[in-house]
This record gives structure tokens, sequence and C-alpha cells, in this order.
């Protein structure tokens, strides 16, 4: 699967969205609204007790932001394409997959390449360039660069993890109650680390690293409070996003590997 | 009646084949409840902030989470798919009631996750967070009434995005804009009474707030008996209110059905 193959596709794909442009734009317009729930919620909550850990508004919707940008990044190679496994597996249709001349994984990913995720890119985008502004920041232009490297290592974390849980199903046949499971994980995420007990940061640091997505670049960034770690550790967070992404990698080819149909 | 009662029984036997999902359900609530206690700790500490104290949030965080499973307005889910497959044609033929044939199948699944889900979560809750019990005999009454009003409330809206969504043929866009408006105004996370006053006035003008503020409120007697017997009067009005509306689209949405195979 070369970059010209996948631009193709992207193309394919953006054409069969626009065969329904009505319905591709109020779809979007509903995650908008949806989403912009979620920060009203917040911000109604600062508004009345000021700070939370210490973050007031703009920095709590900085981290919000970094949040659900990876986050849609991230799910756009594999929410999807990782959920509808299961029943790929379980109906046996995985097997034509296989049969393709082209890596199954990164067939399977850039195919289900999902555009759905530009709602929440366009409001988790504007409201962190709005969050920026308000923080009034005088970053050099080091900062701005490890802000975007942050942004692409917490995509890979999320797809990453993802990945992992997709390839349970060759496993276990079943894996939804896992994705329902990180989902709860990563409402963790939206709020400040310190705010919880040390047990969930570590959690959040070690087991399931979504910490590194948001919450330790934003604490570097914004010189808030950075919980269980030192400050050289501003370092591992290029570094978390490769590691998770390369294990859930090996892990799903591993399953695939060892996937002999369930049956279907 | 009996057909109903059937099918509630049958839809609650088909969630049994799930049992082994109940451990990642409760460990979910348990996660969910420990974020809201954690916040809520972190800025009213161990005392009390703007008169409300923290054994008391944290109960309201219990019930809001597990008040979630009673919740019916996932059916619009089942009428989008029995709309896309066709097979409303065969569900319309039946001699039954249709939305009484919904309700009958979502109440099943939510007696089945009251058994499963709700009543072990509630007991873990209780054990590590610590919950109070309600704050008076009138309040535990106006707390049962009051979930039976939530149950109703967000099936009939729930039902009434399904049958928006015969005119505007896209159900995923108008349950994701329902689920943002929950979100916003029930009050399920934060209490309305820590809303911003424009906030606060809109929330309390709406139906929202019977999925998530009201019936927890009422159990913290936070509400003086004259405004408790109010809230449920409106509470009873809107339920009125969106029948009248969801019977009107009901007669005009099967009219407009046209079933292209399936």
């Amino acid at each position: 699967m070369t970059f010209q193959l996948f631009g193709q596709l992207v193309r394919l794909l953006m054409k069969e969205k626009m065969q329904y442009r009505g319905d591709f734009l109020l779809s979007a317009v509903a995650q908008i609204i949806s989403y912009a729930g979620d920060y009203i919620v917040i911000y109604l909550f600062i508004k009345r007790f000021d700070t939370l850990a210490g973050w007031n508004w703009p920095e709590i919707a900085l981290l919000y932001s970094i949040g659900l940008f990876t986050y849609a990044l991230g799910a756009s190679f594999s929410f999807v394409q990782m959920s509808q496994l299961e029943g790929q597996v379980r109906q046996g249709t995985f097997d034509t997959l296989l049969i393709k001349p082209v890596n199954p994984y990164l067939y399977l990913v850039s195919r289900g390449f999902n555009l759905a995720y530009i709602a929440h890119i366009t409001i988790s985008g504007s409201v962190l360039v709005w969050a920026m502004l308000q923080l009034n920041l005088h970053w050099t232009w080091i900062q701005y660069i490890y802000l975007l490297i942050a942004i692409i290592s917490g995509s890979m974390i999320h797809a990453g993890i993802m990945t992992m849980i997709g390839a349970m199903s060759f496993i276990w046949v079943r894996s939804s109650y896992l994705f329902s499971l990180f989902f709860q994980l990563k409402n963790f995420i939206s709020y400040p680390l310190p705010v919880f007990g040390t047990v969930v940061q570590l959690l959040l640091t070690v087991v399931v690293p979504l910490g590194f997505v948001n919450f330790y670049p934003a604490a570097y960034l914004l010189d808030n409070d950075t919980a269980l770690m030192p400050a050289w550790a501003m370092w591992l967070v290029p570094l978390a996003g490769p590691i998770v992404y390369g294990l859930g990698y090996r892990f799903w080819m591993f399953g695939a590997n060892k996937y002999q149909g369930a049956g279907g | 009646m009996t057909p109903y009662i059937m099918f509630m029984t049958k839809s609650f036997t088909s969630q049994l084949a799930y049992r082994s999902d109940v451990w990642l359900r409760l460990l979910g609530n348990y996660f969910a409840i420990l974020i809201q206690v954690e916040i809520w700790r972190s800025v009213i500490g161990k005392g009390e902030s703007f008169g409300v104290t923290i054994d008391q949030m944290i109960t309201y965080s219990i019930i809001n989470t597990l008040l979630v499973a009673l919740l019916l307005h996932g059916v619009s889910g089942k009428v989008d798919g029995s709309l896309k497959s066709g097979s409303i044609a065969v569900e319309l033929i039946k001699p039954l009631s249709y939305p009484l044939y919904l309700l009958s199948d979502a109440l099943g699944q939510t007696l089945y996750k009251f058994v499963f889900t709700v009543i072990p979560s509630l007991l873990i809750a209780w054990l590590l967070f610590g919950m109070l019990p309600p704050a008076s005999t009138v309040s535990l009454i106006g707390f049962v009434a009051a979930l039976l009003i939530a149950m109703l409330i967000s099936f009939l809206l729930g039902y009434l995005v399904s049958l928006l969504a015969f005119w505007f043929m896209s159900h995923f866009a108008l349950s994701w804009t329902l689920g943002g408006l929950i979100t916003i105004f029930s009050g399920s996370f934060l209490p309305i009474w820590f809303y911003a006053p424009g906030w606060e006035f809109a929330a309390r003008m709406l139906p929202f707030q019977y999925l998530g503020y009201v019936p927890a409120a009422i159990y913290l007697g936070n509400m003086s008996q004259v405004m408790l017997w109010q809230t449920l009067l409106i509470g009873l009005a809107w339920i009125i209110a969106l029948l009248t509306i969801v019977q009107w689209l009901w007669s005009r949405a099967v009219r407009r059905l046209i079933v292209q195979g399936g």
C-alpha cells in the first residue's frame, strides 16, 4: 500500500461520501452539537468552581481539545475498521482480506479510512486554536513543534490501543466490550490527571498510556503540575505513540497469523 | 396486554446470552462513578461548597450514572434498523400497537440491566464510595415517581427522534443531536443549581432535566415539598405533550412510509 494508492483511495472515499452530501453535512453538524455539549458542561463547571486541580477554563479547553483531536485522527484509521473486525471474523468475511496481494493491516486500515471524523477535527481544532489565543502564550518555535509532535504521537497511541483491541477479535472473537471499556478509560483524560488518585495516574501512565495523549504534553507546555512524572519525562511523549502503535501493529499481525476462521 | 409482557420477557431472556459482559459493565460503571467522585472531591474537598456536601455530590453522581441504564431513548436505533432493513413493514402488519411493542422490548432490556448491572453497581458504589439514604419518605416516593417519569420521557424522546427520521432520513444526525441536548440540559454530571443563570433557566424550561437532575435532586431532598409536586406535575405535562406530538407525527409518518424491497 503506497502513499499514491492511499491518496487515490481517499479521493474515491470523498466521492462516495459526497453522494449523500446533505446527510454527510447534517451528521457532521449533529456531531459538532454533541461535542459542543461536552465543552459547555465543562465550561459551566469551571465557571462555578474557577479551576479544576489548578487548571483554568482555557487550559482545560486545550487539554480536552488535544484529547479529542488526537482521538479523531487515530480513530479515522482504526475505530470503525477494528470494531467491525469482530463481525468479519465471526462471519468469515475476513478471509477475503488475506488473499489480497497487500499487507492485510494496511489494506484494512486505509480501505476503512473514515472521513466522518471531520466534525471532531473541526470542533476540537477550533477550540484548540481559541484556547491557545486566550492563554496568550509566549512560545518559541520549539514548543509549537513539540505540540505538533505530541498530537501525532497522541493519535498513534489512540490508534495503537484500538488496533490491539481489534486484534482481540482473532483470539476471543468478541471485542466490543473492550471498546466500551476503552471509552470509559478515555473519559479520564478529559480532566487533569492530578484530580485522580495515584492508582489511576499509574494506570493511565504505565498500563494504558492515555496520559501521554494530552495530559503530559499539555502540563509541560503550560508549566502545570505534572503529577507522577519528572520534568525530563516530557521527552517520553514523542516516543510513547510510536511504541504503542508499533506494539499494536505487531500484536495485530500476530493475531491475523493465528487466525483460523471462526466458522462463519 | 399479554403479548407485550411476552415481548418483554423475550427481550429480557435474549439479553441473558450476554451474561459474561456483566463484569465489564460493572467495571465501566465503577470508572464512571470514580471520575465524578474524584472531581467533586477535588473542588469540594471534605466539607461543603455552595451549600452542598461532598456526600450529597457522591450520591448525586451514583444515581445519575446508574440512571442511564434505565433511560429508553435508545429505541430510536431499533426503529432505524427496521426502517433501513425494511422489516418495519412486517412489524406494522402485526395486530399490535407498534409503540407499545417498542416500549415492551425496551423495558425487557432495561429490566435485564436493572437486575444485572444497576443493583450490583449500586452495592459496589455504596460499599466503596458511600451513599446517602433518601432524605425522607416523601423524597423516596417522589424519587420512584421521578424514575418512572424519566423512563417515559426518554422513551417518548427516542420515539420522537425515530419518527422525525421518517422525514429527515438521517437518524444518525437526529440521535446525536438528542444526545448533545441531553448532555447539556439533563444536569447528569453538573447539577442544574450550579449552572450559570441563563443556562439554568433554559435547563429548567426543557424536559431533559427529568433524565438526570430531577430524580437525583428529589432523592437528596433538595426541593421543598411544594416544588417537588410541582416538578412532578410538570413532568406529567411533558409526557402528555410529547404523547400528543408523537401520536400526530405517527399518523402522518405511516402514510409516508414506502418500503423498497427488504
